[in-house]
C-alpha cells in the first residue's frame, strides 16, 4: 500500500479525497446522470456541477454520502458579491452541500484584501454550514499573491482554499500547492483542481504529497483505477 | 530514497537525464546556454538537431557528456538509406567523442506489419553506430500504438541489435505509465528504456513514475526541473 503523509491510500481513502466533477458548459443531462452512477460506485467525496444540474444531482445522490457541490460564478469570479450571494443562497435552498466559489481575482492583484475576505465572509455565512471551497486561480498570481489570498480565505472562515478551476492556462505546479499548504492553518483544507488528463494518478499523487486534501477532477475514475498499477510501481519505494 | 534497493543521490538522477532541446526555433544563443546548464548539472547526455551537433560537441569536450544525435527526426519515415547516410555523416563529425544515436523508428511499417522492414531499417542504423564503438536507440512512440504494438516493437527492436528502445520524440505527445512498464516488462533486462514526453507539467512526478517503473532514462527539455524539484522534494544530496 502506498502511504503519503501518513495516510494509507486504500482505494477507498483515495475516492474520499476526490471530488469528481463534470463542468463542461455542453454537458447533458444524461452525462451527469451517468456522473451520479460513477460517483455512487466509487464513493467519491463529492460529485460538483454546474448549477444548473444541481437538482438532478441532489435528487440522485440522495441516501449516499457523496456530497452533491456546485460552483459559484464559475469560472471568472467576477461577478458582484450580490450575484455570488444569490447563487450561493439558490444553491444552499436546493441541497447543495459544497459550494465552489471564485473570489474576485482581480480585487486580490488590486490588493483589495478586504473586498475578497468579505466576500468570503458572506459566502461562509450564507451557505448556512455548507461547506466553502474558496478558488484563488493559482495560474494567475504570483507566490505573493497566492500568500495574500490563502490569508484572506483563513479570515473570511472558508473550508477549503482550492488552486484552480481547471478553466485557466494551467492548473498548480507541485511547489505552488505546497505554498497553498504552507500559507494556511492545518483547519484549513487544501483542494486541488486542474490537473489535466496526462499523467493525472501521478499528479494526483504528487498533490497529496504537496499537501491536498482534496482533489477535483473529472479524471476521478482513472486516478482510482490505476492505483494498483501505481502500488506495483512504487513498491521498492521507501518514502511515500 | 532508494529505487530497486540503489540509493538515489543528485548525482545519479543527473545521470538519469537526458537533456534536449528539439524545437525547431531555438537560436545558437539557446544552444550555447544549454550547453553551460549541461555541465552545470552534468547531465547524461544533451541532444539538439543535427544543425547544432558540431557546436554541441565543441562546447562539451572534454566533459566526457555524451551529445545525441537524433536520425529521421520527428518522424522516422525517411527511408533507410537515408536514415543510414544520416548516422554515418553523425558518426564521421563526432568520431572518438563520447555520442549516441536517437533513431525514430518507422511507425508507419510497424502498423502496416511489415516487421521485417521495420527491423532492418532500425538494424541498420544500430550497425552503423556499433561500427563506431556507440549505442543506438530505437525511438517506438508508444502512445501512437496498441499494447500488442508496444510489445511487437519492443521485441523487433531487441532483435535489430538496439540497445535502448525509448518511448517518443515528444512531437506527438507521450507515454502512459502502463506503456512505460509494458515496455520495461516486455524487453529483456540488457535492453534499457528511455522516456520522452513527459511534458511540462508536473514533471518531475511524471519522471519519477517513470523511473519507478523501470525507465533508466528520461529525455527531456525540462531535465534541470526535475533534478532541483526531486532533489528538494526528497532532500537528495
Amino acid at each position: 500500500m502506498i502511504k503519503v503523509r501518513g495516510i494509507d491510500l486504500t482505494k477507498e481513502q483515495l475516492a474520499k479525497m476526490i471530488d469528481f466533477s463534470i463542468l463542461h458548459p455542453n454537458t447533458t443531462s444524461k452525462e451527469i446522470l451517468e456522473g451520479i452512477e460513477i460517483c455512487k460506485k466509487y464513493k467519491f467525496n463529492s460529485f460538483c456541477v454546474n448549477p444548473n444540474y444541481l437538482s438532478l444531482i441532489v435528487e440522485g445522490l440522495k441516501g449516499t454520502e457523496v456530497e452533491p457541490s456546485v460552483v459559484l460564478d464559475f469560472p471568472f469570479g467576477t461577478g458582484t458579491e450580490a450575484m455570488k450571494l444569490a447563487a450561493a443562497e439558490d444553491a444552499v435552498k436546493r441541497g447543495a452541500k459544497a459550494l465552489d466559489m471564485v473570489i474576485d481575482i482581480g480585487a486580490l492583484k488590486d490588493k483589495n484584501y478586504k473586498l475578497v475576505t468579505k466576500e468570503i465572509k458572506n459566502l461562509v455565512e450564507a451557505s448556512k454550514g455548507a461547506k466553502t471551497k474558496i478558488i484563488i486561480e493559482v495560474a494567475y498570481l504570483t507566490k505573493e499573491e497566492i500568500v495574500a489570498a490563502c490569508k484572506c480565505v483563513e479570515e473570511g472562515g472558508g473550508t477549503y482554499v482550492k488552486s484552480s478551476t481547471g478553466r485557466a492556462d494551467r492548473g498548480p505546479t507541485m511547489a505552488e500547492v505546497k505554498l497553498m499548504r504552507e500559507s494556511v492553518s492545518p483547519n484549513i483544507g487544501v483542494k486541488v483542481a486542474g490537473t489535466g488528463s496526462f499523467w493525472t494518478p501521478q499528479i494526483a499523487l504528487g498533490c497529496i504529497l504537496a499537501g491536498a486534501d482534496l482533489i477535483g477532477t473529472r479524471s476521478g475514475p482513472k486516478i482510482v483505477d490505476e492505483l494498483p498499477l501505481m502500488e506495483e510501481v512504487y513498491k521498492n519505494m521507501q518514502i511515500l | 530514497m532508494k529505487i530497486g534497493g540503489v540509493e538515489l543521490t543528485r548525482e545519479k538522477l543527473a545521470q538519469m537525464m537526458d537533456f534536449s532541446s528539439l524545437n525547431p526555433d531555438v537560436s545558437e544563443d539557446e544552444i550555447l546556454k544549454c550547453c553551460e546548464i549541461t555541465k552545470k548539472y552534468n547531465f547524461k547526455g544533451f541532444h539538439v538537431n543535427p544543425i547544432w551537433v558540431p557546436v554541441v560537441a565543441r562546447e562539451l569536450e572534454g566533459t566526457g557528456i555524451e551529445t545525441g544525435y537524433v536520425v529521421s527526426f520527428p518522424f522516422g519515415t525517411n527511408p533507410t538509406n537515408l536514415k543510414v547516410a544520416e548516422a554515418e555523416y553523425a558518426a564521421s563529425i563526432l568520431k572518438g567523442k563520447p555520442w549516441v544515436i536517437d533513431m525514430v523508428t518507422n511507425v508507419g511499417k510497424l502498423k502496416s506489419k511489415d516487421y521485417k522492414y521495420y527491423k532492418n531499417d532500425i538494424a541498420e542504423v544500430a550497425k552503423v553506430a556499433h561500427d563506431a564503438g556507440i549505442e543506438c536507440k530505437a525511438i517506438l512512440e508508444v502512445q501512437l500504438l496498441t499494447d500488442e504494438e508496444i510489445k511487437i516493437a519492443c521485441e523487433l527492436a531487441t532483435e535489430a541489435g538496439a540497445d535502448w528502445v525509448k518511448s517518443s520524440t515528444g512531437r506527438h505527445g507521450g507515454p502512459s505509465l502502463k506503456q512505460v512498464k509494458l515496455m520495461r516488462d516486455c524487453t529483456p533486462s540488457h535492453i534499457k528504456v528511455k522516456v520522452a514526453g513527459t511534458g511540462n507539467f508536473w514533471t518531475p512526478m511524471v519522471a519519477l513514475g517513470c523511473i519507478m517503473a523501470g525507465a533508466e532514462r528520461i529525455g527531456t527539455r525540462n531535465a534541470p526541473w526535475i533534478v532541483d524539484e526531486l532533489c528538494e522534494l526528497f532532500s537528495l544530496e
